[in-house]
């Protein structure tokens, strides 16, 4: 994955968010987000609930659309047409709170759809690709069985193998372990880690703070729709300059 | 019982129209239930509210209402149509915009989550419907279909009403002719036996589905390569995790 990244638009900051503003109908639910992820960084994004922070990354592959601001990743800008909206969704992988696993598809069948059908890869080259993830989040032996015969960490891994499969250049993470019983949150969490590991760009909702701790570069904080603190990791649990998040970390620390 | 046996090549006949008349009935509904049900899902408001209009005006008069204002109808705008086929109009178009209902509903069904991911993993969203929306709802709208099968075969015997020679008419035109000729009605055993071949019919629809949903239930869950013990084995493990 480290080779793809730094290749052609190397220059290009992974994402980048200016001046964004959504709103929901007449509801407001971003404000004047900006916010810029340069290649390999991992970012990690917590607040309190209903603050914003799914709309945010949702935004980033298209799933809601904007009404003002930039938004561009890897050097594409997100319009309002389709192609634009498509080229955006093959970089940007994603991973979502209920692993949202394909229940007629086997895990491998669920891994090699997307690229055999938007790549066009060939069947074979695609199923060797999704083994070679498989295996990266350890249950290839797991390949020809339906999602409901995995555990929830288990297909919360299959899901982050399905989006690798695609190759993004960058992974969004919408609370991935917050469906999780506690004995499988570290199993996802460590495949997360050691994705960092191999360099890949990273969005990450969580409220994981160990997870923040180890891999994450700079923590946003968001409230009310607006990114209220940008700290690295260290400053923002040690030393966090805003009283909104000092009130948050210690009702999430608390726990 | 002779008499069913001597009367047996006209009800033969009668029951090939039935037959006929079911087969396309049950294809053109299932084919545009499809097309109205996806329509009722769509993007677009437009689609959207000619499924809803589609669906309540047919679905809202009684079919049997339906089908005598096909047949005496159609003249009216200038189109002639035979019995077999103002039966074959009225029950597709009762059929389908029930069925579309079926299928908007399992459409429904489907958590958002699924649509979301397909798109997010970068497919289109025609893409998305037919490679991972459409397959998920064929198990559960299977037994609503399957009823809604049934309840048009039952149907079908409507159209003597408008005087198909379908497999009732001739039942019946057999009862009215012996009774003429031999002044005893064989009413009893005539419509007896039609009764017989009905419920033999749809019983065996209800059979074939109930065996259809049992195998896509068991090819979706049942290991692939392995034998099904291994796999209650598999399925068994997470759950017992679980509580432990
Ligand atoms: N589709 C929608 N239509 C209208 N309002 C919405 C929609 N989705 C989210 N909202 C509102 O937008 C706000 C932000 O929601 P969002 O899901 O982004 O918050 P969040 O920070 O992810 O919260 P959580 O931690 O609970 O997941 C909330 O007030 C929510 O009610
Ligand atoms: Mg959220």
């Amino acid at each position: 994955m480290s080779e793809t990244q730094s290749t052609q638009t190397g220059h290009a900051s992974a994402i980048r968010v200016e001046g964004l503003n959504k709103w929901f109908g007449s509801f407001q639910v971003l404000f004047d987000i900006n916010l810029t992820v340069e290649n390999g960084e991992r970012v990690v994004i917590c607040g309190p609930s209903g603050s914003g922070k799914s709309t945010l990354i949702r935004c980033i592959n298209a799933l809601e659309d904007h009404q003002q601001g930039v938004i561009e990743v890897e050097g594409k800008a997100l319009g309002h047409d389709s192609t634009s909206v498509y080229d955006v969704r093959t970089e940007v992988g994603m991973v979502f709170q209920h692993f949202n696993l394909f229940p007629h598809l086997t895990i491998l069948e669920n891994c090699i759809l997307a690229p055999t059908v938007v790549r066009k890869t060939p069947r074979k080259e695609a199923e060797a690709t999704a083994m070679h993830f498989l295996e990266k989040v350890k249950i290839p032996e797991q390949a020809n069985k339906y999602p409901i015969q995995l555990s929830g960490g288990q297909q919360q891994r299959v899901a982050i193998a399905r989006s690798l499969c695609m190759r993004p250049r960058v992974m969004l993470f919408d609370e991935p372990t917050s469906a999780l019983d506690p004995e499988m949150i570290k199993e996802v969490l460590d495949t997360m880690v050691a994705l960092a590991g191999e360099g890949m760009t990273m969005v990450c909702v969580t409220h994981e703070m160990g997870f923040a701790r180890k891999v994450a570069n700079r923590v946003v904080f968001m409230d009310a729709g607006a990114i209220v603190e940008v700290n690295s990791p260290d400053a923002f649990f040690t030393n966090p300059q805003n009283e909104r998040t000092q009130a948050f970390l210690n009702q999430v620390l608390q726990h | 019982m002779q008499l069913i046996i001597d009367s047996l090549p006209l009800l033969w006949s009668g029951l090939l129209t039935t037959f006929k008349l079911a087969i396309l009935t049950l294809l053109l509904t299932a084919i545009i239930s499809l097309f109205v049900g996806i329509m009722s899902v769509s993007r677009y408001r437009l689609l959207r509210i000619l499924a809803l209009i589609y669906v309540e005006f047919f679905r809202d008069i009684p079919l049997v209402v339906n089908l005598l204002f096909v047949y005496f109808g159609a003249p009216l705008i200038g189109l002639s149509l035979d019995p077999f086929s103002a039966a074959l109009v009225s029950f597709t178009t009762w059929g389908s915009a029930n069925g579309s209902e079926i299928i908007r509903g399992g459409f429904n069904a489907i958590p958002k989550h699924q649509r979301e991911s397909a798109l997010a993993l970068g497919l289109r969203p025609s893409e998305t419907l037919f490679m991972v929306l459409l397959p998920q709802i064929v198990l559960p709208i299977l037994p609503p279909f399957t009823g809604l099968f049934s309840l048009l075969i039952q149907a079908t015997s409507l159209a003597s009403m408008v005087g198909a020679t379908e497999f009732l008419r001739t039942a019946k035109i057999i009862v009215e002719r012996t009774t003429l000729m031999t002044g005893e009605s064989p009413a009893f055993m005539v419509f007896g036996f039609v009764l017989c071949v009905y419920f033999c019919i749809c019983y065996c629809l209800n059979l074939f589905t109930a065996w259809l949903e049992r195998k896509i239930t068991v090819a979706r869950t049942v290991h692939q390569n392995d034998s099904a013990s291994d796999d209650e084995h598999g399925a068994a493990a997470p759950a017992s995790a679980g509580k432990a």
